[in-house]
């Protein structure tokens, strides 16, 4: 808490003395210089389209300058395929996550949420199929919980040509964020922004009743033969409610969940500019709570909450004319506060505990339990303490340009040494309880039996990770402009090593150059290459030679173009490179021993370890992939209109993949990686954007649709008897099983899975190979075989000082599988819950209408395994983002002059619509639910 | 870098100079660690300098692992609960997929033994290419490879009486490749390539008794005792269709090997064979932790922390009527003094050793397996099905408050066992006294009364078929839950019947005047689909991965 303090402490002082700089400053920006951007080429930029506030945001996908690769690129020379966002854009998703707020706006980037734990709510993002790197100011870091009102602009770098320098790490592509710099605007300015908001799940499971469980549960075991395990008075006695104790009815998640969380966040963003020095000052603070529900007994939290404190500065520095230095500070702590027995787990025995295992409470006040449930989900929420970790992260950039012209017009040299520090810091403050089985002894005694031993609250401290990261990077470049013709070129030297705990540092260093040049700024053609290493690979593989080159056609700076007409810019572009991406595990390329099991010897069985040799050095080279893009770029109607489309080809070789033409036999066991796999990625994106603001009222709509297919084309596996049985030719995640084929009708009644003796109401699967039984010959690509596509709508409209926009984002052709606790009933050996959807399985009355097969108890081999009965359609529509605001201009309050105060509210994931119902269609049932957040705030310009 | 400010902007008459001096200073190397040294490759393991063999030591110690055990092995149950022994407590369990045939080559098959089997003939293989680089003593280093060996072989074993005959490694050592083609060999090669190998290790084994330190390693005793099994298996109706006496003959020799090796004998009481580490019946067993999990895996579910017990393998009826009386008649026979109305009453004591029954004393105080009663209360779902629950292989804590840690081991190989190949083998090559002979000493040993003609309820007169009929009753009872019945019904070739019928439990109810009723319920089946139950399936992927592979029968 003392944090917090000095955090309030440096808040506060910032607002003292941002507001005498208002008071003492007068009129603002009168003589400040124009700013040189540091890590810019030599084109000026126009900065007055960069806002610091979304209601005047920049709505226009048009920039004038893009940040590419280690540079920038003017709007319309761009040959490689890129995606970008302007950071304001980001900022009215209420999220711990920078990335939630990408999913649906960039064309080509795919997001997934498995979970809604606070502080562990980010998406997984796929670019193209791939999981991107992600480089914040040019550094690789993949830092995403960070505000996203330090953000400039989020560039998305798809193909070889804009990858190629990375190297070792340009086979995904790449995610760059770059963060703002002072002086983008004369004068100081200073933006306090303070948002509050209520979050709440956004689905979750829906178990049955005690009664309908026990009804149910008698059946399963009827349709399996067995004697019931209820008699009718336990059944009245759920039904009526009229043991608590000894037939309990119990919701859990109503239990342990709250319906609704606060979320808040304050940030405070400033910048100014003299001649000499720019600066860009952020700090902000964010607080999630999460649903678990507290006892007043316990003096501290048990809940899952997460606090985060961020810092930025970056400072700019003119030395002399020719030499700028600038240094990037950045700090960041969060804490991540949950029960002792951990939120997954919590989550996990709410999916497996029926409604009627044991009372929350006994009679005599003990949490209840017994032999199969002894783990009371109450007394897991708020009787096991609690654990904290505190993720401590800070770096420093410090980077310098020198401008060489009086040596050669045109001549740069930039450097930057960065230093990244992480310190995980998990306090373990948990506890162990007891629970108590009350059991009615015939005669009328009561005792209790106890499950479980009480422990006292450990008091323990441990740093999980330490890790740093040292990036050093030397470039030098050209810039050449005579007659029609532009030369840019650059060479650069970087290094990059990465250590964490007491493991060797995990070391890159890549030779890269890039040459552009053009002609009358119509023949575009750009060549990049990079000469990269990973130190973990064997000596003689470390280093790929990775080379790209790119072509540009301006067809509407041809003379045959109409001039002044719709289409003001047209371009085409292609690319075409090879990447690379280096998976080198642990020096996996060094035959070693490792811990194996060991045994027991002698009188006293003392232990004695064993080592087994590690199965690795398998695994040689890099993966590979030869990327190719087309692509056309197109703005109209005096830039109110975009367009862009672009195909992709990515070829990916040398994939780690565990041999299938291979036999245990060889005394390997079964996983042994090598470099085998080959896939196929393409697709094709389309963005479309259209804004204007006539007079008042503003509008824009900036739509994206990507297609997205993967292909496996070489997949080591055994040549099958059956074509269907390959995984070679089917995309890279499909989903493989039976395909079920309705209910069985009659006993004994054939195919089902070989060895079941069938029952009515069992799953009747499409025997593939005519052989009467169903088993591996019968297995074949049963979801997710078709071409991903996702699409996502910015939309809104401003008039006056009114605002509304939204964000719709949608994906189709997509199938989940959905199995296990969450699905079906009866499971973990017949003590697991069961759900409403299981209420509409296979009986005699219903048999034409059932979704669900007869129940039974324990893992059914026959049902319970993965068939088209369980796949269901992924697809959803979300209404992601929306965000109202109204913005009051230019209040002057006695001395103190505010620019202009906003105020707004907005949400995230406010209604989805989709086929699947049984449970949301990204999270599943089993995890923390991703959240539905609606937020309001205030924002004050200084 | 770039302190001096002043100085630095001259630097441009020497862009060149100024370029190179940087590239110095990023580039500049000192000397580091170019591989993580403290890796223990391979020639540190097999290290010439290594007079005490300190890693090729841990690499033994690694391939002992892969013994064979039996305690709670499958889904926390015994591998007896997919015989007609037991069942599994909870209502659904993995063994299923076993006791009801509901194997098949692609799912996971819950007593597999293919994987582990040939990654443990890998590692050995490895060893006894590489340990003659070590500097060892000699003596230690001839039992080293002596127990590797017999490791390996053990391994066939297990998976011969699995699968059948199995692709043989030898001594090769496989390259990592593709396009494999490596075919099965015949059960008879893999039979006589165990064989071999036992023969060949016996002389460089330690003899018996092992000295307290070397405790648990491979004697020369536990390589007779495993020869005296492999040969039984061999001449059983299921390898040896066509009865080929000398199959029998070799086994009876094989089994008298052992018993003429003088150093092993059966222990007078039954319970501390399993409950204490060292004794002269034990052969080789596979040693455990000292601890109390055996305990709270099976005894009954009533107690609460701090004896908590689980109670997962329900016995049943089938195997409490096996037990004959305490005079040795078999409970069917009126002359036995069996009361249906007392059942517990003056059994055999094997059958106290073996089974927790209602009445039987535990932590102080009687088990309670009527309805309703503490050890089955009725509304937990984990609670005995039969009204009994597995006693064998547990420390006796019939009167102690709280369990303590105890010494487990799990017999791999005992006398006992050499004594029922020894009666079996003898008997179906004819010579049924020496069967007699046997099993007198195994009812002697179990406490059963000699009985005035001194055959220890036996009957007197038995043909080969009646006694074949003794011994495996007695196998049944004498290894009870030792892994054992399970194989033994399968190479009889009696499974299709044995293994096919509904198993029963006792059902006790308690009236009102504390007066116990016994009644025979039916509890659940047990299914052998033959033929291809008597042999599992390859798993799938070997057979598609290795194009020398041929299936089992009745798995294609």
């Amino acid at each position: 808490m003392i944090i917090k303090k000095i955090f309030t402490c440096l808040v506060s002082l910032m607002v003292v003395i941002a507001i005498k700089a208002q008071l003492t400053q007068g009129h603002p920006g009168a003589d400040t210089p124009k700013p040189d951007k540091i890590g810019s080429d030599t084109t000026a930029i126009d900065s007055s389209s960069v806002q610091m506030d979304t209601a005047y945001g920049n709505m226009n996908s048009v920039q004038d300058r893009y940040p590419v690769l280690y540079h920038h690129r003017k709007e319309g020379t761009l040959v490689e395929s890129i995606g970008y966002l302007d950071g304001s854009r980001l900022e009215s998703t209420p999220s711990t996550f920078i990335n939630n707020a990408l999913t649906g706006r960039l064309a080509g980037l795919y997001t997934n949420q498995s979970s809604g734990a606070p502080g562990s709510d980010g998406v997984n993002i796929t670019l193209r199929g791939r999981q991107p790197e992600v480089l914040i100011d040019g550094v690789p870091r993949a830092l995403w919980s960070i505000n996203p009102e330090q953000i400039e602009s989020v560039t998305v770098l798809k193909d070889a040509l804009s990858t190629a320098m990375l190297g070792m790490q340009s086979l995904n592509g790449a995610v760059l964020i770059t963060t703002k710099k002072g002086g983008q605007r004369p004068g100081f300015h200073m933006n306090i922004k303070a948002q509050t908001g209520v979050s709440e799940p956004l689905s979750l499971p829906h178990p049955v009743s005690a009664y309908q469980y026990a009804s149910l549960y008698n059946e399963a075991l009827a349709n399996d033969g067995r004697p019931p395990l209820y008699t009718q008075a336990d059944l009245d006695a759920y039904k009526n409610h009229t043991d608590p104790y000894g037939h309990p009815d119990i919701n859990w998640y109503d239990q342990v969940l709250s319906r609704s969380t606060p979320f808040s966040r304050y940030t405070l963003n400033a910048e100014g500019a003299n001649k000499v020095v720019r600066y860009f000052v952020s700090l902000d603070y964010l607080n999630q709570r999460g649903l678990f529900k507290q006892s007043g007994m316990n003096t501290y939290s048990t809940n899952t909450e997460y606090q985060r404190y961020i810092f930025r500065s970056n400072v700019d520095v003119n030395l002399t004319n020719r030499l700028s230095l600038y240094l990037n500070l950045f700090g960041r702590m969060r804490s991540q506060n949950e029960p002792g027995s951990g939120t997954g787990n919590i989550f996990t025995s709410l999916l497996e505990t029926p409604n009627n295992a044991y009372p929350i409470y006994n009679p005599n006040s003990t949490l209840g339990g017994n032999i199969n449930y002894s783990n009371n989900i109450y007394g897991q929420t708020v009787e096991t303490g609690y654990t904290s970790t505190v993720f401590s992260e800070g770096y420093v950039d410090l980077g310098f340009k020198y401008n060489l012209d009086p040596v050669l017009k045109g001549w740069w040299i930039k450097g930057l040494m960065s230093y990244v520090l992480t310190l995980n810091q998990k306090i373990d403050r948990s506890k162990a309880f007891e629970t108590f089985q009350m059991q009615l002894y015939p005669g009328g005694d009561t005792t209790y039996q106890r499950y479980g031993t009480r422990s006292d609250q450990q008091n323990g401290s441990s740093v999980d990770t330490r890790a740093h990261q040292v990036y050093t990077r030397l470039s030098t470049g050209y810039s050449h402009r005579w007659q029609d013709n532009t030369l840019d070129a650059m060479l650069l030297f970087n290094t990059q090593g990465n250590t964490t705990n007491a493991d060797l540092s995990n070391a890159y260093r890549t030779f890269g150059a890039n040459v552009r040049y053009s002609i009358k700024d119509k023949y575009l053609i750009e060549a990049a290459a990079s000469y990269s290493g990973n130190n973990r690979y064997q000596p003689g593989y470390l280093y790929g030679f990775f080379p790209a080159g790119g072509l540009g056609w301006r067809i509407d700076k041809e003379s045959f173009f109409p001039k002044g007409g719709f289409v003001n810019l047209l371009k085409l572009r292609a690319s075409y490179g090879l990447t690379g991406n280096a998976v080198a595990g642990y020096y996996d390329y060094i035959d070693r021993y490792v811990d194996g099991g060991g045994y027991y010897f002698g009188q006293s069985a003392a232990q004695q370890g064993g080592i087994v040799e590690y199965l690795s050095p398998y695994v040689t080279t890099y993966a590979k992939g030869l990327k190719f893009d087309i692509g056309l770029d197109m703005q109209a109607a005096d830039n109110r209109g975009t367009l862009s489309i672009d195909y992709y080809r990515n070829r990916l070789t040398d994939l780690v993949q565990a041999r299938g033409k291979s036999s245990a036999v060889l005394g390997y066991g079964s996983d042994i990686q090598e470099n085998l796999g080959k896939n196929l990625y393409s697709g094709l994106e389309i963005s479309l954007g259209w804004q204007d603001r006539p007079g008042a009222f503003g509008y824009w709509i900036n739509g994206n649709f990507s297609v997205s297919s993967s292909e496996v084309l070489f997949n080591d596996e055994p040549d099958y008897p059956y074509s269907w049985m390959q995984h070679t030719g089917h995309a890279d995640n499909a989903i493989y099983g039976y395909i079920a084929d309705g209910f069985i009708t009659k006993e004994g009644e054939a195919p089902v899975v070989e060895g079941y003796s069938s029952r009515p109401g069992d799953i009747r699967y499409v025997d593939l190979n005519k052989d009467g039984v169903i088993n591996q010959y019968d297995k074949k690509a049963i979801g997710n075989d078709q071409p991903l596509l996702f699409y996502g709508a910015d939309m809104g409209f401003s008039w006056k000082k009114f605002s509304l926009g939204m964000l719709w984002q949608g994906v189709a052709n997509r199938d989940i599988v959905y199995t296990g606790n969450g699905q079906w009933a009866f499971q973990n050996s017949g003590t697991g819950q069961a759900w409403e959807h299981n209420l509409n399985r296979w009986n005699e009355e219903n048999a034409a209408t059932a979704t669900y097969p007869r129940l039974s108890v324990g893992t059914n081999v026959n049902n319970d395994v993965v068939s088209s009965l369980w796949v269901h359609s992924g697809a959803y529509l979300r209404l992601k983002n929306v965000e109202l605001s109204y913005t009051f201009d230019r209040l002057h309050i006695k001395h103190l002059s505010l620019h202009h105060i906003r105020v707004f509210v907005n949400g995230l994931n406010l209604l989805t619509i989709a086929p699947y119902k049984e449970a949301d269609p990204e999270t599943l049932g089993g995890s923390y639910p991703i959240q539905r957040i609606i937020n309001g705030g205030i924002s004050v310009n200084f | 870098m770039m302190t001096n400010n002043r100085r630095y902007p001259q630097l441009y008459r020497y862009p060149l100079g100024a370029l190179l001096l940087l590239l110095l200073v990023f580039t500049a190397c000192n000397k580091y660690e170019q591989y993580p040294v403290q890796f223990t490759t391979p020639n540190y393991v097999y290290d010439s300098l290594d007079a005490n063999g300190d890693n090729a030591r841990m690499v033994v110690s690694n391939l002992y692992s892969y013994l064979p055990d039996g305690f709670n092995r499958i889904s926390n149950v015994v591998l007896g609960t997919a015989t007609d022994d037991a069942v599994a407590s909870n209502n659904y369990n993995d063994i299923e997929i076993l006791s009801k045939s509901r194997l098949n080559a692609v799912a996971d098959n819950p007593d597999g033994y293919w994987y582990p089997a040939y990654q443990a003939i890998r590692r050995a293989n490895l060893f006894l290419s590489q340990i003659d680089a070590v500097p060892l003593d000699p003596g230690q280093k001839k039992y080293w490879r002596a127990e590797v060996r017999f490791i390996r072989a053990i391994c066939y074993f297990e998976m011969t009486k699995r699968y059948g005959g199995v692709p043989l490694a030898g001594d090769r050592l496989f390259a990592k490749n593709g396009g494999i083609h490596i075919p099965r060999s015949s059960f008879e090669d893999c039979t006589g390539y165990i064989v071999d190998e036992l023969d060949d290790i016996f002389d460089s084994l330690r003899p018996d008794p092992p000295s307290s330190a070397d405790l648990g390693r491979i004697t020369q005793g536990a390589d007779l005792a495993l020869k005296s099994r492999v040969l039984l298996y061999a001449a059983s109706p299921l390898n040896n269709p066509a009865n080929d006496l000398n199959k029998w003959k070799n086994a009876a020799s094989a089994a008298k090997a052992v018993i003429d090796l003088g150093k092993f004998g059966l222990v007078d009481n039954y319970v501390s064979v399993f409950t204490t580490r060292q004794n002269k019946e034990i052969i080789l067993a596979n040693l455990r932790d000292r601890n109390q999990s055996l305990e709270r895996n099976n005894a009954p579910v009533g107690y609460g922390e701090p004896n908590q017990s689980n109670g997962r393998v329900s016995p049943t009826q089938e195997l409490a009527d096996a037990f004959p009386m305490k005079n040795g008649l078999p409970v069917t026979d009126p002359a036995s003094g069996y009361d249906a109305d007392n059942p517990y009453q003056g059994r055999d004591p094997r059958f106290y050793a073996t089974l927790f029954y209602n009445g039987a004393m535990w932590l102080g105080r009687p088990i309670e397996t009527f309805d309703g009663g503490r050890d089955k209360p009725d509304k937990v779902q984990l609670q005995t099905r039969t009204g009994y629950y597995m006693r064998k292989f547990l420390a006796d804590f019939s009167t102690a408050n709280a369990y303590s840690n105890q010494d487990h081991n799990f017999p791999i190989l005992r006398y006992a066992e050499i004594l029922l190949n020894y009666a079996e083998a003898a008997n179906e090559s004819g010579k049924t006294d020496i069967a007699y002979t046997q099993l007198k000493a195994l009812r002697k040993r179990a406490g059963i009364e000699a009985g005035d003609d001194g055959l220890y309820g036996l009957t007197a007169g038995m043909n080969i078929e009646q006694m074949r009929q003794a011994v495996h009753l007695e196998r049944r009872i004498e290894m009870a839950f030792e892994e054992q019945r399970y194989w033994d019904v399968r190479r009889w070739k009696i499974a299709d019947e044995v293994f096919n019928k509904t198993l029963h439990g006792m059902k006790i109810t308690k009236n009102e005047e504390n007066h116990l009723t016994y009644e025979i319920v039916p509890v659940q089946p047990i299914i052998f689909t033959q033929p291809k139950m008597y042999l599992y399936p390859i798993p799938y992927e070997e057979v598609a991965g290795n194009e020398g592979m041929e299936q089992n029968p009745g798995w294609q």
